[in-house]
């Protein structure tokens, strides 16, 4: 009896144990159903999200669609349009009224921007900022959260049009295989550097935030020490033009820092010295490709870059700045020339053109969704500005106080801007390193603060005694001088003006005639494209290689 | 309608690969430009940073192999234009020493002095070297070695020269 009561208690148990194991197994399975539920809803959120952060509107029946118009009149609002009958902003809005398809009001859209352009309007003249309280709708769709069942078709395709300009950006963007290149270029470049002037060199251009252009040069920047600072491009010189062909053992350089190692053969040749506003550089070929432009203590050029950087974070959705200033710069570097049939792509610097579009995203973060919008509003405001009378700075066009004064409005960083007072308080003290407080008995005559503040006030009351008032003035936003630093003459400003003007108007009328055309982005883009032809090939074989 | 949807889906869809493909590409390291910055200002506005130290010094050793701690103040004095340096680094860091000797996985030390010994990069050093030297048994080739590297550093410059 007892021994059946202890079978029956053992297949009791171990029927006991299956059940528990089978509904472990279960919940296990229900977990896995769980998650990938949840991977399917992240997916349809990309897809959602995806669709607002690429704007502008595309109409295969070749009408501008609901985004198209948007886009168009934000342009136009920012350049000064208003709501008049016959404006095309007022019949867009009586054209697309009846269109029961559009979930997201266009009156309120329209009503909302031009509200808030003339206020902004009131406020700094041309550049008009659009806050995020306001403006709800914008708000909501330029954070991409818009439900898809919310979503107009015409709203669906304007992916269209984002995905011409993805594949301009998509071309020129460094691939993996060019960022290896670049970064065994930069450590031989490093190395060849060191061996010739004992001396630590860094990359101070835009390569090192991966938003170059494909024939950018390699800029690297050697810190040299105050001893060592006279005749410093003669003896690299020198060096390099001997090094090129001497195949040195300097593991010991790797061994301090990886950095250093190539993973290539490269060659250094025609190695020569250029002047440049009273600094020199070292100029050679890199592996008969590429450009190699060596400059000493480019402080300001890495202090650049990692304000750069740390505007393209705070804007984010996903490198929306980098991949602007590509889409910007490369319209610039090749474009200008066909527009303006002369070479003007040196008129502005690297660093000044960045901080125009600096100014942009500045004002307008909360309306640019895509690097089109950007470029739009990039033309649409400078295509404004008038050089004799104005200045551009990081919180927009500023007027000068008169004719010939080289005195200025200033505007303070206001909430609905990107950079507020401390950002760019945090990269004034890294641009003008505060020299250290006198101490006394190892205590500090003023503090930390105060010596901050009597600092910044010195070094402003002298950039603005040292500023030089040209035909186009950009203001540095951290030493307040002039980031054209040669006097341009009218004519070239006029050329410069006239660019942004002519870009505008030929993307105003892409945007007006849909945007649909496949072709209509080499309206805008066809030296880009004709120039890189080959890399539009590479980029639609890695698109269909991963897919 | 379904056609258009069904298109646009295909279009964010490719610009999702598109995107996801060359996300990797634009990240890059707002640390490491800090620390190029940071390295600028020691060597040319005279700003004294520790990280940046430590980069100077590291390459200071890696260049001319052991050295005392003595010759490694004069020789950061020398590079960076700061005449008090050590009159800083006692205030800082309690004296040059006593900050290689936080870098332990990065300087290895010899017994040779008590006050002004001999430094080098632990990484430049082989695998049994630092056996004897964890065991309290400096090895002196360590040091005549790096004396022959900087000579040969030297020969090498004046035949080119």
């Amino acid at each position: 009896m007892f021994h059946f009561l202890c079978t029956c208690f053992n297949a009791f148990s171990i029927q006991i144990a299956s059940l528990t194991a089978q509904s472990t197994q279960f919940k296990k399975s229900l977990e896995v159903l769980e998650s990938r539920s949840s991977q399917l809803a992240d997916l349809i959120l990309t897809l959602t999200r995806s669709v607002p952060s690429h704007d502008n509107g595309v109409s295969h029946s070749g009408k501008s669609s609901h985004a198209n118009v948007n886009s168009v009149d934000r342009m136009l609002l920012s350049t000064g349009v208003t709501s008049k009958s016959n404006t095309p902003l007022s019949s867009a809005r009586s054209e697309y009224s009846s269109d029961s398809n559009m979930k997201l009001s266009l009156d309120l859209l329209i009503q909302s921007q031009l509200t808030l352009s003339s206020t902004a309007d009131n406020k700094h003249g041309s550049l008009s900022p659009v806050s995020d309280e306001s403006s709800p709708d914008i708000a909501d769709s330029s954070r991409g959260f818009l439900p898809i069942s919310q979503l107009s078709v015409a709203e669906l395709l304007t992916m269209t049009t984002a995905k011409h300009c993805n594949d301009i950006i998509a071309a020129l963007q460094p691939s993996d295989d060019e960022l290896i290149y670049h970064f065994s270029a930069l450590g031989h470049v490093r190395k060849q550097v060191r061996l010739s002037i004992c001396c630590t060199s860094f990359g101070c251009g835009l390569h090192e935030l991966h938003c170059n252009l494909p024939d950018d040069p390699i800029k690297v920047t050697a810190i040299i020490c105050k001893y060592q600072v006279p005749n410093w491009q003669k003896t690299l010189c020198d060096a390099l033009s001997q090094l090129a062909f001497i195949d040195y053992d300097v593991t010991f350089y790797e061994l301090l820092e990886p950095d250093y190692q190539s993973s290539a053969e490269h060659a250094m040749t025609n190695a020569a010295v250029t002047s440049d506003h009273m600094s020199y550089r070292v100029t050679c070929s890199f592996d008969d490709l590429h450009e190699v432009e060596i400059s000493a203590n480019s402080r300001a050029d890495l202090c650049m870059l990692a304000f750069l950087d740390e505007v393209s974070n705070l804007v984010g959705k996903d490198h929306l700045f980098k991949r602007s200033l590509l889409l910007i710069r490369a319209w610039w570097m090749y474009e200008t020339e066909a527009l303006t049939g002369s070479v003007i792509k040196l008129y502005l610097s690297d660093c000044t053109l960045c901080i125009m579009i600096c100014a942009i995203f500045n004002l307008h973060h909360a309306e640019i969704r895509s690097p089109l919008d950007a470029f739009g509003l990039f033309l649409s405001v400078y295509s404004n500005y008038d050089g004799a009378s104005q200045a551009i700075t990081l919180q927009g066009i500023v007027s000068f106080h008169s004719a010939t004064s080289s005195q200025f409005t200033v505007i303070e960083p206001q909430e609905s801007h990107l950079l507020s007072s401390q950002f760019l308080d945090r990269f004034w003290s890294m641009f003008n390193v505060l020299p250290t407080p006198s101490t006394k008995n190892g205590i500090a005559a003023v503090s930390v603060e105060e010596a901050k503040a009597a600092h910044k006030q010195s070094m402003q009351s002298k950039s603005s005694q040292q500023f030089t008032r040209f035909g186009f003035n950009v203001i540095h936003p951290f030493t307040s001088l002039n980031m054209i630093q040669e006097k341009i003459s009218s004519r070239r400003v006029g050329r410069i003006v006239s660019a942004f003007q002519s870009g505008f108007s030929a993307l105003y009328k892409w945007l007006q005639d849909g945007a649909s055309e496949a072709s209509g982005i080499s309206i805008l883009f066809p030296v880009t494209i004709s120039k890189f032809a080959t890399r539009f090939v590479d980029i639609d074989q890695r698109i269909h290689d991963s897919m | 309608m379904s056609f258009s949807l069904l298109f646009a889906v295909f279009v964010a869809t490719v610009d999702t690969v598109v995107s996801f493909h060359h996300r990797s590409n634009w990240a890059t390291s707002s640390t490491k430009l800090l620390q190029h910055i940071l390295y600028c200002n020691l060597l040319t506005e005279s700003v004294l940073v520790e990280t940046a130290l430590l980069t100077l010094t590291s390459e200071i050793l890696a260049e001319k192999g052991a050295l005392p701690v003595g010759e490694v103040g004069k020789t950061l004095t020398e590079m960076t234009g700061i005449s008090n340096l050590s009159h800083k680094l006692k205030e800082k860091f309690g004296g040059l020493k006593k900050f290689l000797e936080r870098f332990q996985d990065l300087f290895v030390f010899s017994n040779d002095h008590p006050f002004n010994p001999h430094v080098l990069i632990r990484a430049g050093v082989s695998a049994e070297q630092l056996r004897l030297i964890d065991s309290g048994n400096f090895p002196s080739t360590l040091i005549v070695r790096a004396r022959k590297v900087h000579f040969g550093c030297i020969l090498c410059y004046l035949l080119q020269s």
